[in-house]
């Protein structure tokens, strides 16, 4: 096994307060809802685990309460046999087969258009995906999962520019720094 | 190449610009090494994110180089390693390939001007074809499909910038170990789709006016070649998304001596490129890195 301490990136001998922060932030990172329907999705999801690993190995009570671990592939199925069929093989990662299993199918529904979608967004074509999602979602308003599909179809299911703020802060001290130096420009051509 | 993939200068470091630079000239000197003269010229930005990309060494020290545009001081260069080796390769294939195709569908002086480049590259592109000869085949392949969708004057800018991603993802054969590899075929896909896009978007007028194709007017069926506001809105969260997708690829990568560079590239360099080609304001105000 890695190195706890590692893993998390803190140093050795860090306090309980810094792992618990440290261990937030990463969760955050690879939360099972950014890497929805994205062909990665099996990679974050050991990246997860070793993170909760490494935060049981360092904390005696384990992970805190709602942690990430386990919502990984976890779709709300309707119960028609053809469409599980066809997410088990989305999941599989057998797109061609799903996507001519899915075209077979005579009646186009909302769960229809929504697979549609999460097969192109598998491939990467967002554009295709957006659509679906959006025309999934105005037939059935009422469904979280094509709610969202489309809320976050124009990141990817991502929220990279979230990430950029953590960035931000810095600017925030430099913008504060550099108007103390001006402040102080100006108190210097009252003298 | 587009000269798309730029980092956002303000938030890098003092460090990383500075092993930003050296990566540049160290690629320049590489490919001097390798292919002669002539290759110098074939330098760019965007194989300087690949070379960061796929270098996995620590401890790479700068040293002080020759640099023939400044004749008298001399410059920093990181070290020709495997990763800078490799991105010199595509450099050269990518552009003998890019030449070609400017060869078959430029105007008489863009046809010219490709010819006579690729005379001189000949050589250069044999020796980096030898030495990649499944990337050589995949680029002419892919590049024969997006030739195809744009004549059949696909409407589906999804597969005609796949056509694209999809040959950049190639590079990243280069990665040895299976997960970094797969996460890094997925950072290039995307970045590819993204440049695709970009680049449809910002020669958008150009292409009105010369009639040549454009995925966006058979996309968004344009009649007078402009975007309304909400084709326009799409477009950006399509290529956003791309963006989303890179990010998402480059957190599952090892964090490398200079990821800050690459984490840098994505989540700020991106996203400006695009925000500038929406604005019509990329590469107008001399914008230097």
């Amino acid at each position: 096994m890695k190195d706890p301490y590692e893993v998390l990136g803190v140093p050795h001998g860090a306090s309980e307060e810094e792992i618990k922060k440290a261990y937030r932030e990463l969760a955050r990172k690879y939360h099972p809802d950014n890497y929805t329907n994205n062909p990665l999705a099996d990679l974050a999801q050991e990246k997860m685990k070793e993170i909760n690993e490494a935060y049981d190995a360092l904390t005696k009570n384990g992970a805190p309460a709602g942690n990430a671990s386990s919502s990984y592939g976890g779709n709300a199925y309707s119960g028609d046999a053809n469409y599980s069929e066809i997410r088990r093989l989305i999941q599989m990662g057998e797109l061609e087969q799903a996507e001519a299993k899915l075209n077979a199918l005579p009646v186009h529904n909302a769960e229809w258009y929504y697979l549609r979608g999460v097969i192109a967004q598998r491939r990467g074509w967002m554009d295709e995906a957006a659509q679906n999602f959006r025309i999934a979602n105005s037939m059935d308003p009422n469904n979280y999962e094509y709610r969202r599909a489309a809320a976050t179809a124009g990141n990817g299911g991502y929220p990279y520019r979230q990430a950029q703020e953590g960035y931000d802060n810095t600017d925030e001290l430099c913008e504060c720094c550099s108007s103390l130096m001006c402040l102080n420009c100006l108190c210097n051509s009252c003298r | 190449m587009f000269g798309y993939v730029l980092p956002r200068e303000d938030k890098l470091s003092e460090q990383e610009k500075l092993r930003y630079r050296a990566a540049y000239c160290g690629l320049c000197r590489t490919l001097k090494k390798h292919y002669g003269f002539f290759a110098r010229f074939l330098v760019n930005y965007d194989m300087t994110f690949l070379y960061f990309l796929l270098q996995n060494e620590e401890n790479r020290q700068m040293e002080r180089c020759f640099c023939p545009a400044r004749v008298i001081c001399k410059k920093d260069c990181l070290p020709s390693d495997a990763a800078m080796e490799f991105a010199a390769d595509m450099s050269v294939l990518l552009s003998c390939w890019k030449l070609r195709d400017a060869q078959r569908d430029g105007n008489f002086v863009h046809r010219l001007s490709a010819g006579a480049a690729l005379l001189i590259y000949k050589k250069s592109w044999r020796r980096a074809a030898e030495k990649h000869p499944e990337a050589d085949r995949v680029f002419e392949q892919q590049l024969q499909k997006l030739q195809c969708l744009e004549d059949e004057h696909c409407p589906s800018i999804d597969r005609t910038a796949d056509a694209f991603a999809s040959l950049l993802r190639v590079c990243a054969a280069f990665c040895q170990d299976d997960n970094t590899r797969k996460a890094a075929e997925v950072l290039l896909y995307h970045v590819g789709r993204f440049l695709y896009l970009a680049d449809a978007l910002e020669d958008l007028p150009k292409d009105n006016r010369s009639g040549n194709y454009n995925p966006l007017r058979y996309r968004f069926q344009l009649q007078d070649g402009m975007l309304t506001v909400e084709d326009k809105k799409q477009l950006l969260e399509t290529a956003d998304a791309s963006i989303g997708m890179a990010a998402s690829a480059l957190e599952l990568l090892p964090k490398t001596e200079d990821f800050g560079i690459l984490k840098n590239i994505i989540y700020f360099g991106l996203p400006t490129v695009l925000a500038g080609i929406a604005e019509g304001i990329f590469r107008k105000k001399g914008k230097k890195v």
